[in-house]
């Protein structure tokens, strides 16, 4: 651990470290950035040899303060891997300190993307105006799902089948359930939900598990980017359009809404997905399979506050948001029977 | 014990407060956060003071009985026979919270056996009554969350 407590002094040294003219090194600025829910994350702008540059640093938060627990040698590989690819638009991972010797905690340093955040840019439209950005998602999800997934990372585990795989996303909402220290009969519906009403199935691929116009960044000029890779896995497709629904809700605007015919053709056209395979009906489906991975997390997070082994008003806060949740799929369940004909 | 002002008025007296005196002096944008998330836990918190036992005990009643009608038809139900058993047997009417809670937690277990055995039946008519014991357990948590809009992420 580095003997410096200040985090700006701790990263002047850290870059230093990495700079051919270490004496010119200074951190002019650093803002600790709001809203990161499960890794901190600091905009950071150091002065090197008189030009500065911008930086991400994603660290682990102090333990007990994480709404999910990740891993960030996965995350390094997995950004390495998909940079280095070429295929999708992301900005460049630079460093990795795997221990937080350096950065406090463990941490990945990232180049600033110089875009704002869909979420950040739609805000200020006029809601007829969000249309335009509906394909403009479709294809950074696309990008993904295109993504070949014999080039995948290699730390990714890859399930032997799609029905194994759902097979296993819809057990882990009952075992989940079972596993927490409270009863929630909403999880057993989605789950006896999804066994009842499978979608045709579509290859396995790249999914991002955390797609939300939070980490889609307009590139200007250039294509879109896409950030925060840590839940990436290989699964289906479909679950990032799920995702991406759910997240719309609690932190909208919701983009594919704003011109659902739009961004589903420009999807189906980008992945050679029929419209069978995806559609609205589907996306809700996914919404509920795909809310595992970080409704698990939040939930074991709210099981370590009830056993007094965490405290935080972020973990206290997923209190809330597992209502907020919930609401999200018995709306999602709803619409699904509604557009099937019914419940079964 | 002081009964008046009530809990809930209480947390709301202290909610107010928080949000016109001591977010309007804070500058720092994490903390601003912070203080947010921590104003609509503490909101929650007010609804569930003045409601949550009256309700457990409603939607308990409402479980058993609809457990009840589901165990007519479906009589294979096992982990349904089985849960409404150890929900009758275990059950203890208390008012204390954590007993209470416990009542209500072995009639949540009723719930979801119902709900699968209703989704395995196939049965339109099964979904739809273990459909308005869940509609009835949503709308208890809508009374007490509201539209939950994510803090922070702007």
């Amino acid at each position: 651990m580095s003997s410096a407590a200040d985090p700006k002094v701790r990263f002047e040294e850290f870059f230093r470290r990495r700079s051919t003219d270490p004496d010119s090194v200074r951190v002019v600025d650093s803002q600790l950035i709001t809203g990161g829910y499960s890794r901190q994350m600091t905009k950071v702008w150091v002065e090197e040899s008189g030009t500065t540059r911008g930086y991400i640093i994603r660290q682990d938060p102090p333990p007990g303060q994480a709404v999910i627990d990740t891993d960030r040698a996965t995350e390094w590989e997995v950004l390495s891997t998909l940079h280095q690819s070429g295929k999708i638009p992301m900005p460049a991972p630079l460093w990795f300190d795997p221990t937080g010797e350096e950065l406090g905690s463990p941490g990945i340093v990232i180049e600033m993307f110089d875009g704002e955040a869909y979420i950040t840019a739609t805000r200020k439209l006029d809601p007829s105006e969000q249309a335009k950005f509906a394909p403009r998602l479709a294809e950074a999800g696309a990008a993904i799902a295109t993504f070949p997934v014999e080039e995948a990372p290699a730390c990714l585990e890859r399930p032997a089948s799609w029905d194994e795989y759902i097979d296993a996303r819809i057990q882990l909402w009952v075992d989940a359930e079972k596993r927490h220290v409270d009863r929630d009969p909403f999880m057993r519906m989605i789950a006896s939900y999804l066994t009842s009403n499978r979608p045709p199935p579509v290859p396995l691929g790249l999914v991002h598990g955390d797609f939300q116009i939070g980490n889609v960044l307009a590139g200007g000029s250039g294509p879109d980017v896409l950030v925060d890779w840590e839940l990436t896995h290989i699964g289906d497709p479909r679950e990032d359009l799920g995702w991406c629904m759910l997240a719309s809700v609690t932190v909208p605007p919701d983009l594919i809404g704003a011109d659902e015919e739009a961004f589903y053709n420009r999807y189906r056209e980008l992945t050679g997905l029929s419209e069978e395979q995806v559609n609205p009906a589907t996306t809700d489906y996914f919404l509920l399979l795909s809310a595992a991975t970080v409704f698990v997390g939040v939930l074991e997070q709210l099981a370590s506050l009830a056993n007094g082994q965490a405290t935080g008003v972020t973990v206290a806060y997923m209190s809330p948001a597992v209502a907020g949740m919930h609401d999200v799929f018995m709306r999602a369940m709803k619409r699904h029977a509604a557009a099937a004909g019914g419940a079964k | 014990m002081i009964s008046r002002p009530t809990t809930a008025q209480l947390i709301d007296a202290i909610c107010t407060a928080l949000s016109n005196t001591v977010a309007p002096a804070i500058t720092d944008a994490t903390v601003q956060v912070q203080l947010s998330m921590a104003i609509s836990v503490l909101q929650t918190t007010a609804v569930r003071s003045a409601n949550e036992l009256a309700w457990m005990q409603e939607e308990r009643d409402a479980i058993e009985e609809g457990a009840r009608h589901l165990l007519q038809a479906l009589p294979d139900a096992t982990a349904l026979s089985e849960a409404l058993t150890a929900y009758v047997d275990g059950k203890t009417n208390s008012l204390y919270l954590d007993e209470a809670q416990a009542d209500y937690a072995r009639a949540s277990e009723v719930l979801s056996c119902a709900v699968e055995a209703a989704y395995e039946s196939g049965d339109a008519d099964h979904i739809a009554a273990v459909g308005r014991l869940m509609d009835q357990r949503h709308a208890n948590q809508q009374t007490v969350t509201g539209q939950f809009t994510a803090l922070g992420r702007d």
